[in-house]
């Protein structure tokens, strides 16, 4: 029986119940709300997530860190104590700079711990999409796998898993520069909405373009059950940022078109929360290996 | 002055005087921020970053190594963003080059710079050229291999400026999306204006620390003729469009057109001026809008003469051509699928408008009156004394309106945008479901213009 440990972060978007059936820990980033700092839990413990959201409907500005180094130390260090190694799978290094932090961090504490391994893995997706390989990485080392075998093998499908996800404003996105495509893009036009895949390289993509707000879902849910590969031996995963009902109805427009084994909804975290907004609603499927690369990184 | 050794307390006042000149220059290099995310808080994530360096040494520090420790420390806590955490491993392994010393000489510090880069290096999992990584290895390298020993800092600071300015200058050469963008890297602009603050020092230029923001250097920016140039005569897709009403004019540019020709309905444009425009703007693929019935053969008579890929999309009216726009990705691979996009929603629209009838007339079973506004599609559909009421009236004549989701309006000469809102804000009522947006067209012969899709 593998023990090694399994560490995500912020982005992950599991509800603690998850975390707890799979046993996954997680390295918290921090959002920042009027100049205080804290850290982005996943039990809403500081902020509900309507709360957290009404913050932004109501134009308060929300910042994101990465995981600061202490953060890295301290959660490594515990289960290396322990004599466990540790596989981390990150938020996309596109979305956020954490996981060349927790390389580095990996690295000194490789030499002080030189009987331990540390494995860090850019998931190159977040949200539910990094969910789903958190949950493999968990299932395969139920089945006894030791942690390289698990880590090469999350390595080798990461791009499998697809992500369809439309937001109510591109105003959050385009503020912190987390979605590629050119600027003529999202000039001033009305009831236009974008379709954003997780790229390649792991960037949020708007792929097409969506015109009218009662075209979305149907449009959305086309895509995403085209996508899935053997749908009836897959969870289908779908997040949102406050906006349960949409999900809902996304859920029912794929399960219209394809059959999935199950559903897992949850809501979408503070830290990708903060860049799509309220209202964003995002699917992830397995299927083909993405290739699509977004315009400038 | 001529200082040929440092010890803690010495750095230590070089490194605040560094950050001081970094903090003035922040919104410069959070304005150079492009790469790897364009969120504009590179000079403020570094100054953080080397605050925390600072807050966390003492000033009385003798000792150059445990000032070292100490400062090391207070960076890596701090570190935030990619720029941040680069900036905290080059302390890192420059504090490195510290160890064992109580002072050090200006030869200790080149080899100390050359740990600081190799440590940043290590840090990133995929180093990219062309950012702050490659001027500090490039300074580090040209200060070793190609100058005889320093003899005092004061020399070798001002070499280490002018080395990292030409690396810096280089950076937009080295990565594409600098040079798309007609900007330098900003973390290397960032690690110049710490070393240019430590030279100032060096020469007795303390700063005080409340020194208001500095403007940008020029030199850090290419000029916007230049950018445009370059971007021109690589274009791939161009889309040349008729339009008339300076408002509808001024609004097919800022969305991306790129030539506009003055056209309309009384006004019709000739396939010479198609042709001329199709040279100027110089693309591998043209797509037209002629935006009006009367124009589309002209233009595809144009698209003939022209030795070139021109494409006309049929746009019989400006909110045809509006439709089409606001679909277009030119990120698409071939033209023929940016066309595909942009005609995806056109058989939807709607083109509807409000103008004055000039002669009394009984047509399509409407009563027209001189003077009154008459609501028309491609027929006439309406009539009133009223516009309000005439818009109305016409809405709903509109085959399956119900099913219409997104009303664009664009008024005309002589309607304020408060008109169009209040006109909006009614229709809103009689279509709780619609989206509706405003343009100014300022067209002569339409008091609005409605694309309805």
């Amino acid at each position: 029986m593998s023990n090694f440990a399994i560490l995500a972060d912020s982005t992950v978007d599991l509800t603690p119940d998850y975390l707890e059936k799979y046993d996954v820990d997680y390295a918290p980033m921090n959002y920042t709300i009027e100049d205080k700092e804290y850290p982005a839990l996943l039990d809403w413990s500081i902020h509900s997530s309507k709360q957290f959201y009404d913050f932004m409907r109501n134009g308060v500005i929300i910042k994101t860190t990465q995981v600061p180094v202490n953060v890295y130390e301290e959660k490594f260090e515990q289960y290396l104590k322990e004599g466990r190694d540790v596989l981390y799978i990150s938020c996309s290094s596109a979305l956020s700079g954490s996981i060349h932090t927790a390389t580095t961090v990996a690295k000194d504490l490789m030499e002080k711990y030189p009987d331990r391994t540390i494995r860090c893995v850019d998931s190159l997706i977040s949200s539910l999409g990094q969910a789903s390989l958190v949950i493999e990485a968990s299932n395969e080392r139920a089945a006894g796998k030791d942690i390289n075998e698990v880590a090469d093998h999350i390595e080798a499908i990461r791009l499998t898993r697809n992500q369809f996800a439309t937001v109510d404003s591109l105003e959050y996105l385009k503020r912190c520069g987390r979605v590629s495509a050119a600027s003529a893009f999202f000039g001033n036009f009305f009831g236009i909405h974008p379709l954003i895949i997780s790229d390649k390289i792991g960037q949020n993509y708007a792929i097409r373009k969506i015109k009218g707000a009662r075209n979305v879902i149907p449009e959305l849910a086309e895509e995403t059950a085209k996508a899935a590969i053997n749908p009836e031996e897959q969870t289908l995963y779908i997040s949102h940022a406050d906006s349960e009902d949409q999900a809902i109805a996304l859920r029912d427009a794929i399960f219209e078109k394809a059959k999935f084994k199950d559903c897992y909804i949850s809501t979408i975290g503070p830290i990708v929360g903060a860049s799509v907004g309220p209202g964003t609603i995002i699917a992830f499927v397995i299927g083909n290996e993405v290739t699509i690369q977004g315009g400038a990184s | 002055m001529s200082t040929a050794s440092l010890n803690g307390e010495a750095l230590l006042s070089l490194f605040t005087n560094g950050y001081r000149n970094l903090k003035q220059n922040a919104e410069t290099v959070d304005a150079l921020n492009v790469f790897p995310i364009p969120d504009g808080d590179t000079g403020k994530n570094m100054s953080m970053t080397w605050l925390g360096g600072l807050e966390n040494s003492s000033t009385e520090e003798v000792s150059i190594e445990k000032m070292a420790k100490a400062f090391s420390k207070g960076t890596l806590l701090a570190a935030r963003g990619n720029s941040g955490v680069i900036l905290s491993q080059f302390v890192r392994g420059l504090m490195n080059g510290m160890k064992g010393h109580e002072s050090i000489t200006p030869e200790d510090f080149v080899l100390a710079m050359e740990s600081g880069y190799t440590k940043a290096y290590s840090a990133v999992s995929v180093p990219t050229e062309g950012t702050m990584l490659t001027v500090m290895r490039e300074t580090a390298d040209s200060l070793k291999n190609n100058y005889d020993p320093f003899a005092d800092f004061e020399l070798l600071f001002d070499e280490a400026v002018k080395e990292m300015k030409k690396s810096l200058m280089n950076t937009p050469n080295l990565l594409a999306c600098l040079k798309e963008a007609g900007v330098v890297d900003s973390g290397g602009a960032g690690l110049l204006y710490l070393f240019e603050g430590m030279q100032m020092a060096l020469h007795g230029e303390m700063l005080d620390g409340n020194e208001q923001s500095k403007e940008a250097p020029e030199e850090f920016f290419t000029p916007d003729s230049i950018r445009k140039a370059m971007k021109k005569s690589h274009a791939k897709y161009a889309v040349v469009a008729a339009a008339s009403g300076t408002g509808m004019i001024e609004y097919f540019k800022s969305v991306g057109v790129s030539a506009v020709i003055d056209g309309g309905q009384t006004n019709n444009p000739s396939a010479k001026a198609f042709v001329d425009a199709f040279y100027a703007v110089d693309a591998d693929h043209i797509i037209v809008l002629p935006n009006d019935g009367n124009i589309v053969l002209t233009a595809k008579q144009a698209a003939k003469i022209f030795d070139g890929d021109v494409h006309v999309i049929e746009t019989k009216s400006m909110a045809e051509g509006y439709s089409a726009m606001s679909m277009a990705d030119f990120s698409l691979p071939t033209v023929e699928e940016v066309i595909e996009e942009m005609t995806y929603y056109l058989p939807n629209v709607t083109t509807a408008y409000i103008t004055t009838a000039t002669r009394d007339a009984q047509i399509n079973g409407v009563d027209v009156k001189e003077g009154a506004y008459v609501g028309l599609t491609d027929d006439i559909l309406s009539c009133s004394s009223d516009i309000t009421e005439a818009t109305i009236k016409m809405f709903a004549a509109i085959p399956e309106i119900e099913d219409k989701q997104v009303t664009c309006i664009f008024y005309g000469k002589g309607i304020s945008k408060e008109d169009a809102i209040a006109m909006g804000d009614t229709l809103q009522k009689a279509y709780p479901l619609m989206e509706f947006g405003y343009i100014e067209g300022s067209m002569e012969v339409y008091s609005y213009m409605f694309a309805i899709e």
